[in-house]
């Protein structure tokens, strides 16, 4: 399935971007809340995919081992419950998107800060042997991106990011499914973008296309038709 | 190193939007720091700015109202 992964993020992507809700985010309570929300609305035949810009959207910015968690985690308390909660339900995944640029180090620094002065390495995975950790091209553009698990780094391009996540998690869950190859569909797959910059989440959500070829392995696997919704909140930072 | 890319005048917005953010200009993702401080004026151009802001409820006089600066949850 990496294989066939990887010839898929070679293609041209042509298809429109995907339709996308816009939804503003404010006060320290939103993201905790909104988590909680989207928990409770899932369909339970739905991959939801929570996607978090790192720096100012899932943590306040630089933090020592010793800062409170509210000074660590944005909406401290009430976010880490909210994600917390995140963790019975297997349909949904955690990831990281970061702006920072899509390298080896990027990923790892990432990936250190979370199970690290963040301590939020419960909520993602973050072990990648080197190869895995080196950035890839993806689509025709020249988009770079790294991750480590499920720590991205697409640089700006975020858009790209979310697509090559979406993916990843269409082929992964594929995999997964207790199915014959030849009747593997992909899942229908909710995707929640949260970012603190006006700009990238606007971005992610008039930029994002899917690859337009088939995955290999996979029935009816044309990205394009597959069901992805793409929601997109920019938790405002302005109080 | 931020003295051979910078003014003064943006040096010392720069570093004003560092303690602002409360990011160690020492740590190694200070070059990061540096680029997401400025993101919003480095990801697209003004227009690109006020669509955003359109796109996500906020009308041109709202948009207009908005100081230029960062807050933060942690500091409210």
């Amino acid at each position: 399935m990496k294989e066939a992964a990887a010839s898929v993020k070679k293609q041209a992507f042509s298809s429109p971007p995907l339709a996308a809700q816009c939804v503003r985010l404010s006060g320290s309570r939103a993201l905790g809340d909104t988590i909680a929300s989207i928990v409770a609305q899932r369909q339970p035949e739905e991959v939801t995919l929570l996607v978090f810009d790192f720096d100012k959207t899932l943590t306040n910015g630089h933090a020592s081992p010793t800062s409170s968690l509210e000074q660590r985690v944005r909406g401290g308390t009430h976010t880490i419950e909210a994600l917390r909660e995140t963790l019975a339900t297997p349909g949904i995944l955690r990831k990281v998107l970061t702006a920072r640029p899509p390298t080896k180090s990027s990923v790892e620094s990432v990936a250190l800060q979370l199970n690290g002065s963040m301590q939020l390495g419960e909520f993602f995975a973050t072990e990648a042997s080197a190869e895995e950790c080196a950035p890839f091209e993806y689509g025709s553009c020249g988009a770079m991106i790294a991750h480590a698990a499920d720590v991205y780094a697409s640089g700006y391009d975020k858009p790209s990011g979310i697509s090559a996540l979406v993916l990843d998690t269409c082929t992964v869950a594929a995999a997964r499914a207790n199915t014959k190859v030849e009747e593997r569909a992909c899942p229908p797959i909710r995707v929640h973008f949260f970012d603190d910059s006006v700009s990238n989440a606007y971005r992610v959500s008039s930029e994002t296309v899917l690859a337009t070829g088939a995955v290999p392995g996979m029935v009816g696997a044309l990205p394009p038709q597959w069901d992805v919704q793409l929601t997109v909140y920019w938790w405002d930072l302005y109080v | 190193m931020a003295s051979n890319r910078f003014s003064s005048a943006s040096l010392i917005r720069y570093v004003e939007e560092f303690e602002e953010q409360s990011i160690n200009p020492a740590s190694p993702d200070a070059d990061f720091a540096l680029a997401h401080v400025s993101g919003e004026r480095r990801v697209g151009p003004p227009f690109m700015y006020q669509s955003a802001l359109s796109a996500f409820g906020l009308s041109e006089t709202d948009a207009a109202a908005r100081a230029p600066r960062y807050t933060s949850d942690a500091k409210a």
